[in-house]
């Protein structure tokens, strides 16, 4: 190795994509603004949220945190907690997929403390149309009163412009938590997530596919992730140190059995409106009826060169999108051009 | 004052380009410049050298992203400066940088000496773009941050919220990618050695 090819090395990084450049620009001047990424990917939105000081402590107020302690004493949480009732185990053939540990989500969303109308926990319940029976189905997990209590932002012009709640069951000692967090006004987009193999595997629940994740946290803390959509709500489920048997069972209890087309593959079609070519990401608006207005698609890289702004394209994918309204260039079947909607 | 403003104020020779400039993208060319030469008083002097590189090449060029213009003027002018400050005694973020990018280069082979080093370069941009395209965006981000913006492992630990293992660990893994990339796409010849 001589002084020469290294330095020509270097330079050469000098010369590379002005996308590339200006995507990690666009970083980086994101994060000198003040946000920092979030321990847990649900956290992401709020956490930006904070870095407005005026509502710093309402806004953290919505974020779960799963190791508060609700008291002491209580008796452990069993790995395999008993179904209420004498209940059989649940029958669920789980393919998890491992990912690496999500990193921070940035997105901008301002909040003002004076727009925060609070919530009791049934009105929050209420707001979203949810259950959240976890303690039924997992008996050593309680709810932990969040700090801050429950809320969402509203004004008179925009309505309920931020909604985004978490809600987080532990155990007595704190050790394990499951956290949903529940939003529909604003659903947190996230693309940070890494998959250690090159396949998307996809857990049949309740009529449902889903795609179920795996890490493990910079502490270690072995983490379940999933998120899902349901009656135009997203649900952001997240666990520390719950076992895999429990994490199941917490989930199941918050599936509802699909009403929609059966099948373990999709189709839909729709028109291109985003074209990102450096993120290997296209968007499309949905044509009517198919239950959402737009769904974004990650292809591989280069393939966002086959596709113009307002073509028409009918997308085959398997499962459901593994991240809500998205769908992973891993579960892409097939994309072809599509006919016009009939009139 | 948009990017188009500004280059406009460059084409009409204009005494304003300059502190339009400065007033837009000071900020983002001394960051550049710091964290290759980390010297407030050479990282001023090199931003300078870049705003004058940028008026005797605009006319007749015209950037398409201003930013990304500017950025590389200043990326190159700092490291001709580090080079030239420490000739006899290399350091510094960038220095380190260069060393670990180096593994990328395949062993016991060498540029060949004849061919044109900015046509190589060139060439080995291309093959880095098309590598980085294929990372995912995160990697292809601390990359970046590392080795064009000359960062360190810790202070891209801070800004990703990784881990310095982690940082350090994920650079390690994309070097060894990149250097089967460069290997793959046979730019380098037998060494003559």
């Amino acid at each position: 190795m001589n002084l020469r090819n290294k330095d020509m090395l270097f330079q050469a990084v000098g010369g590379i994509d002005d996308a590339i450049l200006q995507d990690t620009e666009d970083f980086l001047a994101r994060r000198s603004k003040g946000s920092r990424p979030a321990l847990f990917p649900w956290k992401g939105i709020a956490a930006t949220a904070a870095a407005a000081a005026c509502i710093a402590l309402l806004s953290v107020s919505l974020l779960a945190e799963p190791a508060a302690s609700p008291g002491e004493g209580g008796a452990p949480s069993l790995s395999t907690s008993p179904l209420p009732g004498g209940a059989p185990p649940l029958s669920i053939t789980a393919n998890i997929n491992e990912i690496g540990e999500p990193a921070g989500v940035t997105a901008q969303i301002s909040l003002s403390c004076e727009d925060f109308t609070p919530l009791s926990y049934d009105e929050l319940l209420a707001y979203f149309g949810a259950a959240l029976p976890v303690e039924e189905a997992l008996p050593a997990f309680h709810r932990v009163p969040p700090d801050g209590g429950y809320g969402v932002y509203q004004t008179q012009g925009r309505g309920v412009y931020y909604d985004g709640n978490s809600v987080t069951f532990a155990t007595e000692d704190g050790e394990q938590a499951f956290t949903v967090t529940l939003a529909k006004a604003f659903l947190h987009p996230y693309d940070a997530f890494t998959l250690s193999e090159d396949e998307l595997h996809f857990t049949e629940l309740g009529g449902r596919s889903l795609a179920l994740f795996h890490y493990t946290d910079e502490n270690g803390d072995s983490c379940y992730y999933v998120e899902f959509l349901q009656n135009s709500v997203g649900y952001y489920v997240g666990t520390k140190n719950v076992s895999e048997a429990d994490f199941l069972r917490g989930l199941a209890s918050l599936v509802e059995e699909s009403t929609g087309p059966a099948g373990k593959t999709h189709t839909v079609s729709g028109r291109v409106a985003v074209i990102d070519p450096m993120a290997g990401h296209i968007a499309i608006d949905l044509d009517e009826g198919e239950g959402a207005a737009s769904l974004g698609i990650d292809l591989e890289p280069g393939e966002t060169a086959n596709y113009a702004v307002g073509d028409r394209i009918t997308v085959t994918y398997a499962g459901e999108p593994a991240t809500i309204g998205r769908l992973w260039k891993q579960q892409i079947l097939q994309i072809e051009a599509a006919d016009a909607p009939a009139a | 004052m948009t990017d188009d403003d500004i280059v406009e104020l460059y084409w009409a020779r204009s005494a304003q380009a300059i502190p339009a400039t400065d007033a837009q993208y000071g900020r983002y060319c001394r960051r550049i410049a710091c964290n290759i030469l980390r010297c407030a008083e050479d990282a001023e002097e090199c931003v300078n050298d870049a705003y004058l590189a940028a008026w005797n090449s605009i006319p007749p060029h015209r950037p398409a992203n201003l930013a990304a213009f500017l950025g590389k003027l200043t990326r190159r002018i700092a490291l001709n400066r580090l080079n030239r400050k420490n000739a006899a005694k290399r350091g510094g973020e960038a220095a380190l940088s260069i060393d670990e990018l180096a593994e990328c280069l395949p062993a016991g082979r060498t540029v060949e000496q004849e061919v044109e080093q900015e046509m190589q370069a060139k060439a080995l941009s291309h093959a880095i773009s098309r590598y980085l395209y294929t990372l995912p965006r995160e990697k292809r981000r601390v990359f970046v941050c590392r080795y064009w913006y000359c960062y360190s492992v810790k202070e891209i630990s801070t800004l990703f919220g990784f881990s310095e293992t982690k940082t350090a660990n994920m650079l390690s893994r994309i070097r060894s990618g990149l250097k089967r990339a460069l290997e793959k796409e046979a730019l380098f010849y037998e060494s003559s050695e």
